[in-house]
């Protein structure tokens, strides 16, 4: 266990090193620099002050190794645009917002989608069990930002009960979250019926109820547990989305989340800025799936971690 | 000789009927096609449905609410909005169509050499799908579209680059399991080439799951093209696409209803007949999964 751990950690260390060498070379790809010489052309001289002053001067190579010794550092470098900052703390004051609305939704996506599935897969082939299937195929389809601008037309507009847009009070928390859950909640509704379905006609089940255990034992002890190790490979990497946030989200409700750091880092050449939140997202999600994978032997002891597997 | 043929095409026949049965059973399979057969159907003739080209603005006209000569009202520079939304779903359809092209020849490929070869090349395969997944697919097309500045083309390249990770793992998955199976041990004994055992015996074998997953990949990429036009980083003016429409319209979400109303509606519907389409084929597929 202990090992194979080691030897992940390893790998995923191998997998960032990768991205972060992709990623910083075609960082240096796209067209134009960090500063907007459309409307301030840079003269010859100035313009190479400038590129010393950022270490742009210097050769690919050369910059990234000193990317690289600063990350052992964990230092990712300032931002280029707003130069006060250090591209931590840009993610720090983005963070806040993102993390909220984000852990609010997991929240709710798990309170909401598991109970709700489990009950459609108990009653199966019912009304009920219908009426959920296709409310969270629905919500799995339509595309969040769609959701949002029906929220905002007809909660904030026509009845006038919430803010627009906007940020600060716990209103401004509920149409983002309502539209962001939407689809992680059907998501997890729709994956638990099956999962339940599906461990609910195994023979251990029968077993478990020919030796006379009562029903909820049966349902939550038995089927539920089962049913839970395929819900874990679907919520972990989920768990990283969510908490980078919907960019869509945050764009249509004016939320200042780091979300938008994606978009605007990568319009202002911000070099150290896409560094940072791509790398960042990669070593999220590298993360969550090293997690998922030890959940697994935790909620399906049969499954043996080795080396060899990936 | 004869009769074993006859009863092969038999089985193959029944199969089949079996399978239209089961689709057809499914009302939201049913629903789903009429859908897709519309959207298609308005992708491929929008210019002569459109009462308007999508660019011919009049400033006269601006911002109508629904009347009969405008049945979805105008746009913030006087164009027509259902011309715009028929137009905006060709350009769609044409992404979604496009990007599986892409990724379906990348993730058929790489899938077959690890799935099938194994060993050394697996190994490679399985490292590139690491660490393609280390990072959503959306930021890296979003992250192109920095790089390669915005027209539609450049959206089917960058969602396509960017999203071949599903198709390669299932195809490399499938190769896994048949490799080991009688058929094609047998067709090896007999001394069948690689190639031939690759796509004559076990490919067709695969063909079913990817028809399923690019029921459900269609719409995901409807929605990412979408959503890239939405944050203004996916086809540029005056070439329309829901998203930009959606987005277009949160300004005038106070007083303009009609702008966000309909291209919102619209993606909604083009995205659950795709879905529903590959639900039916799923359950029509393997009616023991039950979903």
């Amino acid at each position: 266990m202990i090992r194979y751990s080691l030897g992940r950690l390893l790998g995923l260390i191998g997998s960032v090193l990768i991205i972060s060498l992709i990623l910083f070379i075609a960082v240096r790809w796209l067209p134009g620099t960090p500063w907007n010489e459309a409307e301030i052309p840079l003269q010859g001289a100035a313009k190479e002050n400038m590129m010393r002053k950022y270490g742009l001067d210097q050769p690919v190579h050369v910059q990234y190794a000193k990317y690289l010794w600063n990350l052992l550092h964990l230092d990712l470098g300032n931002s280029f645009i707003y130069k006060t900052d250090t591209v931590w703390q840009t993610i720090a004051r983005g963070w806040p917002a993102t993390a909220k609305i984000g852990s609010v939704t997991l929240l709710i996506a798990f309170s909401i989608g598991i109970p709700v599935g489990i009950i459609a897969a108990l009653r199966q082939n019912s009304l009920l069990d219908y009426t959920v299937t296709f409310l969270a195929t629905t919500g799995i389809t339509v595309p969040n930002f769609a959701v949002a601008v029906w929220l905002v037309m007809f909660v904030s507009v026509k009845m006038d009960l919430l803010p627009t847009q906007g940020w600060g009070t716990w209103q401004h928390m509920v149409l983002p979250v309502v539209a962001y859950s939407l689809a992680p909640t059907s998501l997890i509704a729709r994956f638990t019926r099956v999962s339940m379905l599906e461990a609910m006609r195994s023979d251990y089940i029968r077993t478990a109820r020919a030796k006379g255990l009562a029903e909820p034992v049966v349902v939550l002890r038995h089927v539920f547990k089962n049913a839970l190790i395929p819900i874990i490979t679907l919520v972990g990497p989920l768990i990283p989305n969510l908490m980078t946030g919907s960019i869509f989200i945050e764009n249509t409700f004016g939320i200042p989340g780091i979300g938008r750091h994606f978009v605007t880092s990568i319009f202002d050449r911000d070099y150290p800025v896409i560094m940072g939140v791509f790398m960042l997202v990669a070593v999220l999600f590298g993360l969550t799936y090293f997690i998922s994978d030890i959940l697994y032997t935790w909620a399906d002891p049969r499954v043996r971690l080795t080396d060899r597997k990936t | 000789m004869t009769s074993l043929k006859e009863a092969e095409e038999k089985g193959q026949k029944r199969r089949k009927a079996n399978f239209m049965w089961r689709f057809r059973r499914n009302k939201l399979a049913v629903i789903g096609l009429g859908i897709v057969a519309v959207c298609i159907f308005i992708a491929i003739f929008a210019n002569f449905l459109a009462p308007t080209s999508y660019d011919v603005g009049n400033l006269v006209e601006a911002r109508e609410p629904p009347s009969w000569s405008h049945i979805f009202g105008t746009d913030a520079v006087g164009r027509d909005y259902l011309s715009r939304m028929l137009y905006a779903t060709r350009t769609s359809i044409i992404v979604a169509l496009g990007v599986q092209v892409i990724t379906l020849s990348i993730g058929i490929s790489l899938g077959t050499l690890g799935g099938y070869l194994g060993g050394w090349v697996d190994q490679i395969v399985v490292r590139i799908i690491e660490i393609a997944t280390g990072i959503p697919a959306l930021l890296i097309a979003m992250f192109i579209m920095g790089l390669l500045g915005h027209s539609m083309w450049n959206v089917i390249f960058a969602l396509g680059i960017s999203g071949w990770v599903v198709e390669t793992r299932i195809t490399r998955g499938q190769f896994l399991a048949f490799k080991e199976r009688e058929f094609v041990i047998a067709a090896q004994a007999i001394g069948a080439s690689r190639f031939r055992v690759a796509f004559r015996h076990i490919f067709p074998n695969v063909v079913p799951i990817l028809a399923v997953l690019l029921a459900f990949q269609i719409p995901a990429v409807i929605f990412n093209e979408a959503g890239l036009s939405f944050l203004g980083l996916g086809i540029d003016e005056p070439v329309p696409s829901l998203g930009k429409m959606i987005s277009t319209s949160l300004g005038y979400v106070r007083t303009y209803w009609h702008m966000g109303l309909f291209p919102s509606l619209m993606i909604a519907i083009i995205t659950m007949g795709f879905t529903f389409v590959g639900d039916g084929l799923r359950d029509a597929l393997d009616p023991t999964m039950n979903r």
